[in-house]
């Protein structure tokens, strides 16, 4: 599958910040779009593929915890890389422990910062590709019929034929010829596999 | 800090050439008068020559004493001829008999002209040492005044570093990054010379960026005598904001700026302006440290009025009782546990030195609000302290 062109998003206010970063991000041939505060930038739509945001922890009026906070809230599950211009010790230990993947004191090295970004956007591609996987599992999970659907839940929970034809008041070889029905569908190729499906299902409601 | 009390001598206080005439005039008619009150005692009491001659001699020094050279020649000339025609035989006439008695009488006007002269070199030489003193007091409280504003500029830088060193690394972030970029493209398998060229450009803007704010922090910490230039408030208060941004942001204060367009420029000194501006916005972010619930904001404001050019600096602190409004520009007036209590003093004399007024008034619904004027050129300011309306 041809990767989108990822892109790198930096938030900052000072325009020497802005220029050079976007300067490092294209001179190993990323995309770069700067804003100079997050209202602009959360009025812009962000193009697909794998991106990720560098952002100035002091923004004016604005506290990049709190931004990080927020964007969690709309949904927006974009990596980012903080960036300070202050020591701002208590608050990487903050960053970091609400998701952060890196955070740099300015002035930083370029490729300390080259080094974060590929970090980045390596985990926004890993979350690409499991809400993905979890896109098609879903799609077909929506193609087993309901008693399908109960079959396979009472599979991935360890019981025996024996016990679902039980539980469901229907003979064994039904469950036998749903379960085979669920195995082929879902493309599992063991039940163990379709454990991790479930689980996947489970933990990913409709993304 | 108002001029120093000019040691005053017991003059009366006339100036100019006629006052100086009358001063003259005055001390003749009263040493006129006492020779005459003098002359008709001795007469009556038959004195001789040589007991009245003493007592004219006391009148002659007692009017140099008193302060008039001129008096003190008339009345000698007088005394000489009032002792000639009342005590000298023979008597009510000019006429001198005995040689001795004209020696005496010469003797006389010799000594009191000597007198007379001595006293009077006397009287100028103090009054030159007095005026030299005034001088030299004056001069040492110029100095003072000077040394005091410096060190609170000083002391403004101090609480400034934090927001320096951002400033400064700022454009310092996009040097690094900038130079890493420009060798990347130079490191390429074919080296990219025009991108190269391009972050280089950049690196030389970013560079005198910092050099900038160097600068101006040299500036403030320099001690220089104040300077009249033509400026833009609006401009220089800008600069000033940019230093305060971290103290903003550490306290957690909203800064608001309603800076007016087309502001006439002030004849004022750049730096003293600024430090003026620093002072009350630090003095702002430090009241505000109490509001706990409810927002810490700072407004800045500038405009024009009459001749004048305003700015105002409004918090949202706890505010001030209006009858210690006065006081905040006391010297050593501090709430604040290390505080000096002399910003708004030192502010104070500053805004008065270019001929406009600071003061300051309740902001609603609470806080403060210090407001001061500048005359614009078309108003000429005096240099030391008028009070111009408004």
């Amino acid at each position: 599958m041809a990767e989108k062109q990822p892109t790198v998003f930096v938030i900052d206010d000072d325009v020497s910040v802005r220029d050079a970063i976007e300067g490092v991000v294209k001179s190993v041939g990323l995309r770069a779009e700067t804003f100079r505060s997050a209202q602009d930038f959360l009025q812009s739509s962000p193009p697909d593929g794998p991106n990720c945001l560098v952002l100035d922890v002091r923004l004016p009026g604005l506290n990049g915890l709190d931004f990080q906070r927020e964007l969690a809230r709309l949904n927006i599950r974009i990596p980012i890389v903080f960036i300070t211009g202050y020591g701002d010790i208590p608050m990487t230990v903050q960053a970091m422990k609400a998701g952060a993947v890196e955070f740099l004191t300015k002035p930083f090295r370029d490729q300390d910062l080259l080094d974060a970004i590929q970090q980045a956007l390596e985990r926004d591609r890993a979350t690409r590709q499991e809400r993905s996987e979890v896109a098609v599992l879903r799609g077909r999970f929506e193609m087993l019929s309901e008693r399908e659907r109960q079959v396979m839940g009472r599979v991935v929970a360890g019981k025996l034929n024996k016990e679902i034809a039980a539980e469901l008041g229907t003979s064994e070889l039904t469950v036998k010829v749903q379960r085979s029905s669920v195995m082929h569908k879902m493309q599992a190729e063991s039940v163990i596999d379709l454990v991790r499906m479930a689980e996947k299902l489970d933990h990913r409601p409709a993304v | 800090m108002r001029s120093l009390e000019y040691v005053t001598l017991p003059l009366e206080g006339l100036n100019g050439r006629f006052g100086g005439y009358w001063f003259a005039l005055v001390r003749i008619l009263f040493g006129g008068a006492a020779l005459a009150l003098l002359t008709f005692v001795c007469v009556r009491l038959s004195l001789n020559l040589a007991t009245a001659l003493c007592l004219y001699l006391t009148i002659i020094i007692l009017l140099s004493l008193w302060g008039s050279f001129a008096a003190s020649t008339v009345v000698s000339l007088l005394a000489v001829a009032s002792l000639d025609y009342y005590f000298s035989p023979p008597i009510f006439s000019f006429e001198v008999n005995n040689p001795f008695d004209g020696i005496a009488l010469v003797l006389f006007l010799t000594t009191s002209t000597v007198i007379t002269v001595l006293v009077s070199r006397a009287r100028s030489r103090t009054d030159q040492l007095v005026l030299e003193a005034n001088l030299r007091a004056e001069e040492a409280l110029r100095q003072a005044q000077a040394e005091l504003a410096h060190a609170n500029r000083v002391m403004l830088v101090g609480e400034m570093t934090a927001s320096i060193a951002h400033e400064i690394n700022q454009p310092l972030t996009g040097v690094v990054a900038n130079a890493g970029t420009a060798l990347r493209y130079l490191a390429a398998q074919t080296p990219n010379l025009e991108e190269a060229r391009a972050y280089l450009g950049l690196i030389a803007r970013d560079g005198k960026r910092a050099a900038e704010v160097i600068g101006r922090i040299r500036a403030l910490v320099k001690k220089t005598p104040p300077r009249r230039d033509l400026l833009d408030a609006n401009e220089a208060i800008r600069e000033v904001i940019a230093l305060t941004q971290n103290e903003l942001q550490k306290s957690s204060v909203k800064l608001q700026t309603r800076l007016s367009g087309g502001l006439p420029l002030v004849p004022a000194d750049r730096i003293q302006l600024q430090q003026v501006v620093l002072n009350l916005m630090v003095n702002a972010i430090e009241a505000m440290h109490e509001v706990r619930d409810g927002a810490r904001e700072l407004t800045v404001s500038s405009g024009s009025a009459s001749h004048d050019v305003f700015v105002e600096v409004r918090d949202s602190g706890p505010g001030v009782a209006p009858a210690n409004l006065d006081r905040l520009f006391d010297s050593f007036f501090t709430t604040k546990r290390e505080g000096t209590g002399m910003g708004l003093s030192i502010s104070r004399s500053i805004i008065e030195a270019h001929g406009g007024r600071l003061w300051a008034m309740p902001n609603e619904p609470h806080g403060v609000v210090f407001r001061f004027t500048l005359p614009t050129g078309a108003d000429e300011g005096t240099d030391d302290g008028a009070d111009h309306a408004g």
